[in-house]
């Protein structure tokens, strides 16, 4: 069934906590959530997985899981954390798959255009920087925090609810996080 | 970190899902939750179950779905 225009007006003045506790017998509820965060928890997976397609895979999970599990959702926490918590959940598994050296169909490399067009290589120089190069050898645990904290505006508490560490834990992670990137960065003068 | 230090993170993750991604992805999430909607027959506690099993299959035939759809496109279109 089709939302009316009044539905959707209705719809997106509630919270996320409110349509959450809809979600799992209104459809429209849970699309409205996933109208508003699709965007960030791609862009979240993305920071953490290589390659749009397995971006594409490991966002889609996170939303079947979302939608499978509606009903499960309280409203003790927030939505945004709960879904995040399912994203680190859906990259730890993505993550754990590749090393047991399942094939994962996003690694196989796509055929290679012979001539590639001047947008492609502006993007391949893009993705050769420096700035790139250094937020993308930090190792997993580092970057999950740094995305969570400066892309996504968490607070300490919520990253560590997210990723099941304690305070303590995501403090340390973000300071070493912080050191190697203002090292590298003062070392390459782009501080 | 600094704040240029802190821009260069936020500028070099700066992804947005393709605008065709959107669109399959929750036409699929819609179409699993249309065949978890549908009325369990069955009476009392077990039309609970089969309403469970039922959102089971449903969402993971859609999700299986949409990556076979997923894999055909990328075949076709290497």
């Amino acid at each position: 069934m089709r939302s009316t225009v009044a539905d959707e007006h209705v719809l997106s003045s509630l919270r996320d906590e409110d349509l959450a506790l809809r979600a799992h017998r209104d459809f429209d509820a849970f699309a409205e959530l996933y109208r508003r965060h699709l965007c960030p928890v791609y862009r979240f997976v993305r920071s953490q997985v290589p390659g749009d397609a397995a971006a594409e895979d490991v966002t889609a999970q996170v939303f079947f899981k979302a939608l499978s599990s509606a009903a499960s959702f309280r409203a003790e926490g927030s939505y945004q954390s709960w879904l995040y918590r399912i994203a680190h959940n859906s990259i730890s598994s993505w993550r754990s798959s590749r090393d047991k050296g399942f094939l994962v169909l996003d690694e196989v490399p796509e055929s290679v255009d012979p001539e590639p067009s001047p947008v492609v290589v502006a993007i391949a120089q893009e993705e050769s920087s420096l700035v790139r190069e250094t937020v993308e050898q930090l190792p997993p645990a580092q970057r999950e925090v740094v995305a969570l904290r400066y892309l996504e505006d968490f607070s300490i508490e919520e990253i560590a609810g997210i990723t099941r560490r304690t305070r303590g834990a995501v403090r340390i992670l973000l300071h070493r996080a912080r050191s190697r990137l203002r090292k590298d960065f003062e070392g390459k003068e782009l501080a | 970190m600094t704040g240029a230090v802190e821009q260069a993170v936020i500028s070099t993750w700066a992804y947005s899902p393709r605008p065709a991604f959107s669109a399959e992805l929750l036409d699929a999430l819609r179409r699993a939750a249309g065949l978890r909607l549908l009325p369990p027959a069955a009476p009392g506690h077990e039309r609970w179950v089969l309403a469970g099993s039922i959102a089971g299959v449903a969402t993971a035939a859609s999700a299986a779905v949409y990556g076979f759809v997923k894999l055909n496109r990328k075949g076709s279109a290497a």
